[in-house]
C-alpha cells in the first residue's frame, strides 16, 4: 500500500526505448519530495543497463499528466525539478532530419 | 578518368532511336562532381528557359557519382533532374535501393534521355549494350507488375528496374519514376516527363568493377565511417524505426501535420505512429546497397480490411500523410493510402496535400461533396482517401481537377481555395509544420526545386547548444527551433551540405542527418576514390556553385524573392493552444530571408544571386545570360 506521501509519476516510452523495453510505460512510486534525478535513479535500478544508457540519447518531455502535451526538459539541467504525483515523463526520439 | 567515374555518358535519342555514348568531361566533373551537380549542369546547358515540362523537347538526366556501387555507406543512390512539369521551375529528385549501383555497374556516370518514342518503349542496358524494347504490353501496368514482366522477359532477376506507373502515363504531374518497386524518385514530376517520352522503365544490369585509386587508405576510411555510424546516438533508432520515428517525435514538438496543418499535436499519434508498426506489423529491417543503416521495413498485414498487404516502408512523409494530415486514425488503412500510391506511381508528399486540401475546402464550405463525385469529405474518411488517390492517378472525374497538383487545382477551383493550396513554387510541403522548425521553414522557402525538406535538412536548430550556434552561425538563436535569428546562414551551410549529398548520391542519413560524413571526409573519400586532390573547402565551395547554378536556372525561369515565400497560415496563424510546445508560434519569414540572402551573396531586394557571387564561383556564363535577360546589372 502506497504511503500518503509517496508520489506516483508515470514513465512513457517511446521511440528506441519502447521497442527495446516492450514497455509502452511505467508507473514508480516514489516517496515525496521527488525530482528528476530521483526517477533517474529509479529507472537506473529497473533498466538493463545498454537500455539506461540509451535514455541519456533520447528527448526528455514533461507534461502535468498522461498525454497531456509537455516540455522539453533535460536529465541534467533539470536534476532538481520538482515533480507533483500525475506528472508524466515521455521519453521519446529526439526530432533530426529524416 | 579511369577511378572512381566509369568516364562515360549515354545519350539516348528516343525519337531517332540513335544511342550514342559520350566522354564524361574532365572539367565538369571536377567542378559538379556527379549526381545533382552533373544534372544540374546539363539542366541548365540543355534546356532552354521557359520550356513547358510537359513538352518532348524537354530531356531527363539520371547520375550517380564516383562513390556509387562502392562501399561507402548509403552510396548506390541516383539522381533525376528535368525541367519539372508540376512546377516549371528545375525538377530533380533521387532515390536509395540498387538502381544506381546497377548503373554504375554496367559503366556509365549518366544517362542523357531526350526526345519522345512513337511507341511505349522500355530501356534495357547491359553493360555497353542499350536497347530500345517495346513496351505496349507493359503499358497500364503498375509499378510492381511493370518490374515483374519486365524481370521474367529478361530472364535475370538481378536486373534492376526504374519504372513509372500509370499515373505518369496519365500525365499527372506528380509522377514519379520507382526503383526497386518502393524507393521513389517521386518529387517534382519526374516520372510524368518519362511519361511523356512514352518510356515505362529502365532495366539495367552491370558487371563491370568500380575502380578505386588508393584501395588502402578508401577502406581505413570506410572503417572510419562504420564505426562512426554505430557508435552514434541515433543509429540503434534509425535501424528500428527509420524515419517513422518522426510521428511520435514530431507529435511531441506541437509540429506534426494535422488535419492540413490546423494544428500540430494529432491526439491519435500513437496508433499511427512507428513504434506501433514496428510492434504490430513489421517483420524485419532493411537497408539499401551497401548500407549499414537497415532504415526501411518490410511489413505484413494479416488481420482486417487489409489482411493480406505487404510492402516495405512506409517512410515517415507517407505514414504521416495519410494519418495525421488526413485525420485517418488506423495504421492498416495509412499502409494502404502508401501502397495505392507506390503502386500507381505518385508521390505521397504532393498525394496527401491533395486529399487534405480538399477535405479543408469541404470542411470551409467551398467545395461540396456533389462537386467531389458525391465523395463524403469529412476528415478520416479512408475510402474517400484511397478513392481520391484512385481518381487522381486515372485521371477520373474530380480527380483530373487534382492532378496537376494543388497550385492548378486552387486555380481551377477558384472560390478562395488558393489559401488552403500549402506549396512553395508549385511543390507541396511534407508533414512537419514549419510553425514549430524555424530553420525548415525558411529552407521551404528557398528550396531550389520548390517547398522542400531535402533541399536543406537544417537539423542543427534541434541542437539547443547555444554556445554552438552563436560560433557556428553567428546568433545562439540558431540552435533553436523556435525562434528564427541565425537561421539564414544555418540553412546556407545545410543547404550545402545537402548538395554534397546528392553529387555524392550517399543518403543523408550518413551524410546530414546524423553528421557522419563532412566536408572533409568527403575530401578524403574523392581523393582515394578518384586518385585526384580534394580539400574540404574545395568540396564546399563546389556545392555552393550548385546551389548558385540552380538558383541561376530559376532565374532564368522568372523566380526571385517574392517566390521565396510560404503559405498565409505559416506566417500569420500561430500555430493554436493545442499543439503543446510550438503553441502560439508562426514563422518570421522576412528577416529570415534577408540573412539568408547575405550569407548567400544574393541581391537582398530581389533574391538573385550578384556578380561578384557568381563570378567568386566560376559562373561565368551563367552571369552573362542573366545580364543578357537584365536580371544582373551590365
Amino acid at each position: 500500500m502506497n504511503s500518503p506521501a509517496d508520489i506516483e509519476i508515470m514513465v512513457r516510452y517511446l521511440g528506441i526505448i519502447r521497442l527495446l523495453t516492450g514497455r509502452q510505460t511505467d508507473l514508480l512510486t516514489l516517496p515525496a519530495p521527488v525530482s528528476v534525478k530521483d526517477v533517474a535513479a529509479a529507472l537506473k535500478q529497473q533498466l538493463p543497463p545498454a537500455v539506461y544508457t540509451e535514455i541519456g540519447r533520447q528527448a526528455l518531455l514533461l507534461s502535468a499528466a498522461l498525454h497531456q502535451p509537455g516540455i522539453v526538459i533535460s536529465w541534467t539541467a533539470d536534476a532538481d525539478r520538482a515533480l507533483q504525483s500525475g506528472n508524466c515523463l515521455t521519453i521519446v526520439t529526439p526530432v533530426t532530419g529524416g | 578518368m579511369n577511378c572512381g567515374y566509369c568516364g562515360k555518358i549515354a545519350r539516348i535519342n528516343l525519337t531517332t532511336g540513335k544511342v550514342t555514348v559520350e566522354a564524361l568531361e574532365l572539367d565538369v566533373a571536377r567542378n559538379y562532381i556527379g549526381g545533382r551537380g552533373l544534372n544540374m549542369r546539363r539542366l541548365y546547358d540543355e534546356i532552354p528557359a521557359k520550356l513547358p515540362g510537359m513538352h518532348p523537347d524537354n530531356k531527363l538526366f539520371f547520375a550517380v557519382s564516383p562513390l556509387v556501387a562502392t562501399l561507402v555507406p548509403g552510396a548506390g543512390r541516383f539522381n533525376v533532374s528535368a525541367k519539372s512539369p508540376q512546377t516549371g521551375i528545375l525538377g530533380d529528385s533521387n532515390a536509395g535501393g540498387f538502381f544506381g549501383a546497377e548503373l554504375k555497374f554496367a559503366g556509365f556516370d549518366q544517362l542523357i534521355i531526350e526526345g519522345q518514342s512513337a511507341k511505349p518503349v522500355y530501356i534495357y542496358i547491359h553493360n555497353d549494350q542499350i536497347e530500345l524494347r517495346d513496351a505496349r504490353h507493359i503499358w497500364g501496368q503498375d509499378i510492381w507488375e511493370t518490374q515483374r514482366i519486365i524481370l521474367q522477359e529478361l530472364r535475370d532477376a538481378r536486373v534492376q528496374v526504374a519504372a513509372i506507373g500509370l499515373a505518369a502515363e496519365n500525365g499527372v504531374k506528380f509522377a514519379g519514376i520507382f526503383a526497386n518497386l518502393v524507393r521513389a524518385a517521386a518529387r517534382t514530376g519526374m516520372g510524368a516527363v518519362m511519361g511523356v517520352k512514352n518510356v515505362k522503365a529502365i532495366a539495367v544490369r552491370g558487371t563491370k568493377p568500380v575502380r578505386i585509386a588508393h584501395p588502402q587508405e578508401f577502406a581505413a576510411l570506410l572503417q572510419q565511417i562504420d564505426k562512426a555510424i554505430y557508435a552514434h546516438n541515433e543509429f540503434p533508432t534509425r535501424a528500428l524505426m527509420g524515419t517513422t520515428k518522426l510521428v511520435h517525435a514530431l507529435n511531441e514538438a506541437g509540429c506534426l501535420a494535422t488535419r492540413h496543418f490546423q494544428t500540430g499535436r494529432f491526439a491519435e499519434a500513437e496508433a499511427v505512429s512507428g513504434e506501433a508498426l514496428a510492434e504490430t506489423v513489421k517483420i524485419k529491417s532493411k537497408a539499401c546497397f551497401s548500407c549499414t543503416i537497415p532504415c526501411s521495413r518490410f511489413f505484413h498485414i494479416t488481420q482486417g480490411r487489409f489482411a493480406g498487404l505487404q510492402s516495405e516502408g512506409p517512410e515517415f512523409e507517407g505514414l504521416a500523410g495519410f494519418s495525421s494530415r488526413v485525420g485517418v486514425t488506423d495504421l492498416a488503412s495509412s499502409l494502404k493510402a502508401v501502397d495505392l500510391c507506390n503502386r500507381y506511381g505518385i508521390d505521397v508528399i504532393s498525394t496527401s496535400e491533395m486529399v487534405s486540401f480538399v477535405m479543408e475546402l469541404y470542411e470551409q464550405g467551398i467545395i461540396s461533396s456533389k462537386e467531389a463525385d458525391g465523395l463524403d469529405l469529412a476528415w478520416g474518411n479512408v475510402d474517400t482517401v484511397l478513392t481520391l488517390i484512385e481518381k487522381m492517378a486515372k485521371r477520373e472525374g474530380f480527380g483530373d481537377i487534382l492532378a496537376d497538383g494543388v497550385k492548378e487545382a486552387a486555380s481551377k477551383i477558384g472560390r478562395g481555395s488558393e489559401k488552403y493550396a500549402f506549396h512553395v513554387k508549385g511543390l507541396e510541403l511534407f508533414q512537419a509544420d514549419p510553425r514549430g522548425l524555424k530553420a525548415y521553414a525558411l529552407g521551404y522557402a528557398v528550396a531550389s526545386r520548390g517547398g522542400d525538406h531535402l533541399r536543406s535538412e537544417p537539423s542543427f536548430e534541434f541542437s539547443n547548444d547555444a554556445a554552438a550556434g552563436e560560433a557556428l552561425y553567428g546568433h545562439a538563436d540558431a540552435a533553436f527551433r523556435l525562434k528564427y535569428k541565425g537561421k539564414g546562414r544555418v540553412v546556407k551551410h545545410y543547404e550545402e551540405w545537402c548538395v554534397l549529398s546528392d553529387c555524392l548520391e550517399i543518403c543523408k542519413n550518413t551524410v546530414v542527418n546524423m553528421e557522419i560524413i563532412n566536408f572533409d571526409l568527403a575530401a578524403q573519400l574523392m581523393a582515394a576514390a578518384t586518385g585526384q586532390d580534394f580539400s574540404g573547402a574545395g568540396m564546399q565551395q563546389i556545392c555552393e556553385r550548385v546551389v548558385n547554378l540552380e538558383r541561376a536556372f530559376n532565374v532564368r525561369e522568372g523566380i526571385t524573392r517574392k517566390d521565396d515565400t510560404l503559405p498565409n497560415r505559416f506566417t500569420h496563424e500561430p500555430l493554436p493552444a493545442d499543439s503543446g510546445p510550438s503553441s502560439g508560434s508562426v514563422v518570421e519569414l522576412e528577416p529570415m530571408l534577408d540573412e539568408y540572402y547575405q550569407a548567400r551573396g544574393w541581391d537582398v531586394t530581389t533574391g538573385i544571386p550578384t556578380a561578384q557571387t557568381l563570378e567568386r564561383l566560376g559562373l561565368d556564363r551563367e552571369l552573362a545570360d542573366l545580364k543578357k535577360l537584365g536580371f544582373v546589372d551590365e
